[in-house]
C-alpha cells in the first residue's frame, strides 16, 4: 500500500505589513530590518502642535536645513532593528568583558610603570565624560530626526555609548584595583572605606578643570545646543568621533604600545572594533544626504569645516600633553582622516 | 540532455538574503514557493556569492553558514571562501 501524502499550498493573502507594502507592492516578502524601521513614523493627522515649541509640528522635517525626498533612504547597512541590535551587541560586549577580566586577573596594569600608568588614567579615563556626551546628543537626535531608519540607529548608538562609557569606568576600577592599598588607618582618616573608584573622581575633577580637558569639554558642551539635528549629527558621529577616536584609540594606543603597555591595548579593543562597525552607518548615511542635492552638499561640508576647526584645538591639546615629541605629525594624521572620510562620502 | 541543477533553501529570515543573492547573481532562475521551503531551479551553474549575500545581509557572511539553511541540493558543488557554486560539470 502507498501512502499519498497530499500537500496543500495555502497562499498567504499578503506577505508583508501594510507599510512595507506600500513602498514595495504586495508580494515582495520584506527583511524584519525594513518591516521594523520603513515608514514607523506618524507623516500626518496631528491635531495639536507640542505645547513647549508651537513652531513645528510633532515630527516636523523642517527641524533640520537638510532637505530630503525620503529620509527613509538614508537606511543603515548593518540592518540594527532591536533583535539584530541586541544580540550583536551582547557578543560585542561578552568579548569586551573577557578582555578586562584577563586583564583583571592577572592583574597586569601593577606591572606598568607609574609614568606610563598615569598617562594611560589621564588621557582615558576623562571620555568617559566625552562617551557621555555623545550619549546625550544621539538621544536629542532620535528625539527630534526624521525618518525612523535615523531615530532607531541613533537610538542604538546612543546606548552604544553609555555602554563605552560604563567600560571605560571598569578600566578606572581597574586601574585602581592595581594600586597598592593604602594602609588601613589612612582609609579610616579620610573617611573613605575603600579605594575602588577614587580615581573615577579624580577623573571627573579633571574633565571640570584641567586646561587640558577644557577644549574638548567645550566642544562637547557646545554640541549640546545645538538646535538642527543634522548638523549635531555631523558634530558628534562625524567629526568629533572621528578626531577623538583617531587619537585615542589609534595613536594614543600605538604610542603607549612603542613605551610597552600593550596591556593597555587589551582593555581598549571594544572601542576599535565598535568604531569600525558604526563607521559604516555613519558614512552610509553621510554618503546618501550629500548625495541628494547641492545644497545638502554645501551645508554639510560647511558644518563639517565649522566643527572640525572647533575640535582640533581639543586634540592638539591632548597630543600635546600625552606625546609632545610627535604631536604635530599625529594631529597632521587625525586630520588627514577626515579629509580621507570626507572624500569617502563624496565631499 | 540538459539537467538542471537546483537548490532548496528553508523559508526563513535566515535564507532570504541568500535568495536575494542567488535572484540577483543567476539571472534566468526559477524560483519556487513551497510551504516553507524554496526551492531554486537554473541550467546552471548556480553561484552564490558571499559579497553579494553580505550586502544583502548587513554583516560579515561565511559561506559555510549557508548550511544552516540548506533543505536539499542537486548538483556538483564547488565550495570556496567567497562563493558556493553548483553545476553539472563539463559531462
Amino acid at each position: 500500500m502507498s501512502l499519498d501524502i497530499k500537500v496543500n499550498v495555502i497562499k498567504p493573502k499578503r506577505q508583508t505589513y501594510g507599510n512595507i507594502a506600500e513602498r514595495f507592492g504586495e508580494d515582495k516578502p520584506a527583511s524584519r530590518y525594513e518591516e521594523a524601521t520603513l515608514d514607523l513614523e506618524p507623516k500626518e493627522n496631528f491635531h495639536y502642535r507640542p505645547t513647549w515649541d508651537p513652531s513645528f509640528e510633532l515630527y516636523d522635517e523642517g527641524r533640520t536645513k537638510i532637505k530630503m525626498q525620503d529620509w527613509y533612504e538614508l537606511k543603515d547597512p548593518r540592518q540594527f532593528y532591536y533583535a539584530t541590535y541586541t544580540i550583536n551587541r551582547n557578543k560585542m560586549f561578552e568579548g569586551a568583558e573577557s578582555q578586562l577580566n584577563f586583564v583583571e586577573n592577572r592583574n597586569l596594569m601593577a606591572s606598568v610603570d607609574a609614568e606610563n600608568r598615569d598617562l594611560l588614567k589621564k588621557i582615558l579615563l576623562p571620555l568617559r565624560h566625552y562617551e557621555w556626551g555623545a550619549n546625550m546628543n544621539n538621544m536629542e537626535i532620535t528625539r527630534f530626526g526624521s525618518g525612523t531608519s535615523v531615530t532607531q540607529a541613533c537610538a542604538f548608538d546612543a546606548m552604544d555609548r553609555l555602554g563605552l562609557a560604563q567600560l571605560t569606568c571598569r578600566i578606572g576600577l581597574i586601574f585602581d584595583a592595581s594600586m597598592e592599598p593604602p594602609a588601613e588607618d589612612e582609609a579610616q582618616k579620610s573617611g573613605d572605606a575603600s579605594v575602588s573608584g577614587s580615581c573615577l573622581h579624580v577623573t571627573r575633577v579633571e574633565w571640570i578643570g584641567e586646561d587640558l580637558w577644557q577644549p574638548l569639554r567645550k566642544a562637547v558642551e557646545n554640541s549640546f545646543v545645538v538646535k538642527d539635528w543634522f548638523e549635531l549629527f555631523i558634530a558628534q558621529n562625524f567629526v568629533m568621533d572621528t578626531l577623538v577616536y583617531e587619537f585615542a584609540h589609534n595613536h594614543f594606543d600605538q604610542f603607549m604600545a612603542e613605551r610597552g603597555v600593550q596591556s593597555a591595548s587589551m582593555m581598549t579593543e571594544i572601542f576599535r572594533g565598535w568604531f569600525a562597525d558604526r563607521d559604516r552607518w555613519v558614512t552610509a548615511v553621510m554618503k546618501r544626504a550629500v548625495s541628494e542635492s547641492e545644497e545638502n552638499k554645501k551645508l554639510i561640508s560647511g558644518w563639517i569645516d565649522a566643527w572640525a576647526e572647533q575640535v582640533q584645538p581639543a586634540i592638539t591639546a591632548l597630543a600635546d600633553y600625552a606625546m609632545p615629541d610627535k604631536s604635530g605629525e599625529v594631529i597632521t594624521a587625525c586630520m588627514e582622516e577626515l579629509e580621507r572620510k570626507k572624500s569617502a562620502i563624496g565631499l | 540532455m540538459s539537467r538542471n541543477v537546483s537548490i532548496t533553501l528553508a523559508n526563513n529570515d535566515d535564507a532570504r538574503p541568500i535568495l536575494q543573492a542567488i535572484e540577483q547573481d543567476n539571472p534566468g532562475c526559477e524560483i519556487q514557493q513551497l510551504p516553507s521551503l524554496v526551492k531554486v531551479d537554473t541550467a546552471g551553474p548556480l553561484r552564490i556569492n558571499r559579497g553579494s549575500v553580505e550586502a544583502f545581509l548587513g554583516r560579515e557572511w561565511e559561506v559555510q553558514e549557508l548550511h544552516l539553511s540548506i533543505v536539499s541540493l542537486s548538483g556538483e558543488v564547488d565550495e570556496d571562501d567567497d562563493y558556493f557554486e553548483l553545476s553539472w560539470g563539463n559531462r
